[in-house]
């Protein structure tokens, strides 16, 4: 029998551990047995308040290989988290637009063109409204929306470069990163560095598999 | 150059420290001073001390521990850093029931910097793992009942793809 016993690890040791995790790790951790649970859920230093502008966070692992089809970002903002799976055959992707902490996630369509002005796209109010299931990622970004429309037009550039600057840029020569323009809820603007292709791109949720064309 | 902690000169001073299975070790008092806790008993005891009782660590982790200490006992600046770190991930790269032991130790005698390094080497073992894989590294039993794990799954989604 093992000795040790790694779910009943004292609370100060968890929060340790905890503080070295990426914010992703953590909801695994939290998923992990029931004192990990109560413990991550209990530790709450990592509630970004002071983050300003929100935190985008790319994992490493996944980026790393540049031949992957496939690419994880993950957006945190004000406790809460966005993954998605950013699938990047031709032309189309997934983009996450963030703006005075808020957040839209961006859902390119192969074939949903292709405009730099601001196309309108129907926003998803409606539709949001609808959704009862909707996660508390996407939530942060609605209730913040209406600000966003008022206060927003262009995210700022130092932010656009955090998105895909770093380990992503490094490694994969910004592959699926785009530069984002946001608009306001429901629209932004994406263009693919490489090729410079712009997209006008609508709010949807936040963990989107982008289809493969 | 006198470190600032203890004299160089002192170096030759020996503690004893004494395991939870009773095994009694001598220990450089530079080095058994890198614990908060052993360093604040002998500020207590001064020089009456005997031996120094650690009711919660086993000899096996005590040596351990005293291993890191050692290698720790000097200022870094004097040391290759370079060096040091490979020294480091060398050290704490041991098996999980080891570890487990190990990281209460270094807890219990409160030395931060082992703290440190050995909760990193638990948090890269978690990182990139699901939860069943982490159960399955660190020998956890799920003792969520099937409706609380459906709520967690439910909440995290993403996470568990």
């Amino acid at each position: 029998m093992a000795a040790n016993n790694w779910s009943e690890l004292p609370t100060e040791i968890v929060k340790l551990i905890l503080k070295k995790l990426p914010f992703i790790g953590t909801f695994s951790f939290e998923a992990v047995c029931l004192s990990w649970n109560i413990a991550a859920r209990s530790y709450t230093t990592y509630t970004p308040t002071s983050y300003s502008p929100p935190l985008l966070l790319l994992e490493e692992q996944v980026w790393g290989d540049p031949n992957a089809s496939s690419s994880l970002l993950f957006l945190y903002v004000e406790r809460a988290l966005v993954s998605f799976n950013l699938r990047i055959p031709t032309k189309s992707f997934c983009v996450v637009v963030i703006y005075g902490g808020v957040l839209a996630i961006t859902y390119v369509q192969v074939g949903e063109t292709a405009t730099k002005k601001e196309g309108r796209i129907p926003t998803e109010q409606g539709r949001e409204a609808e959704d009862g299931g909707m996660s508390g990622a996407t939530v942060v970004g609605k209730k913040k929306s209406s600000q966003t429309q008022q206060a927003s037009l262009e995210v700022p550039s130092q932010l656009s470069q955090g998105l895909f600057g770093g380990s992503a840029r490094k490694s994969t020569g910004l592959q699926g990163g785009a530069i984002i323009t946001w608009f306001g809820e429901g629209l932004a603007r994406t263009s693919e560095p490489g090729d410079g292709s712009v997209v006008m791109v609508q709010n949807n949720f936040p963990w989107l598999e982008c289809g493969k064309s | 150059m006198a470190s600032s902690t203890s004299g160089s000169s002192s170096s030759s001073k020996v503690v004893k420290i004494r395991s939870s299975d009773n095994e009694n070790f001598e220990v450089e008092e530079a080095a058994a001073a890198r614990s908060e806790t052993i360093k604040k008993l002998l500020e207590d005891v001064g020089d009456d001390a005997d031996v120094i009782p650690l009711p919660n660590v086993d000899a096996k982790t005590l040596v351990k521990v005293m291993e890191w200490c050692k290698k720790h006992m000097d200022d870094v600046d004097e040391l290759n850093k370079e060096e040091m770190k490979t020294w480091d991930a060398e050290f704490v790269d041991m098996d999980q029931s080891c570890l487990y032991n190990v990281l209460l130790a270094a807890n219990f005698l409160n030395i931060k910097e082992l703290l440190d390094q050995l909760t990193q080497k638990v948090a890269d073992m978690i990182k990139g793992k699901s939860p069943e894989e982490i159960r399955a590294t660190f020998n956890i039993k799920n003792d969520f009942t099937p409706e609380e794990e459906a709520e967690i799954r439910k909440q995290n989604a993403w996470a568990f793809e």
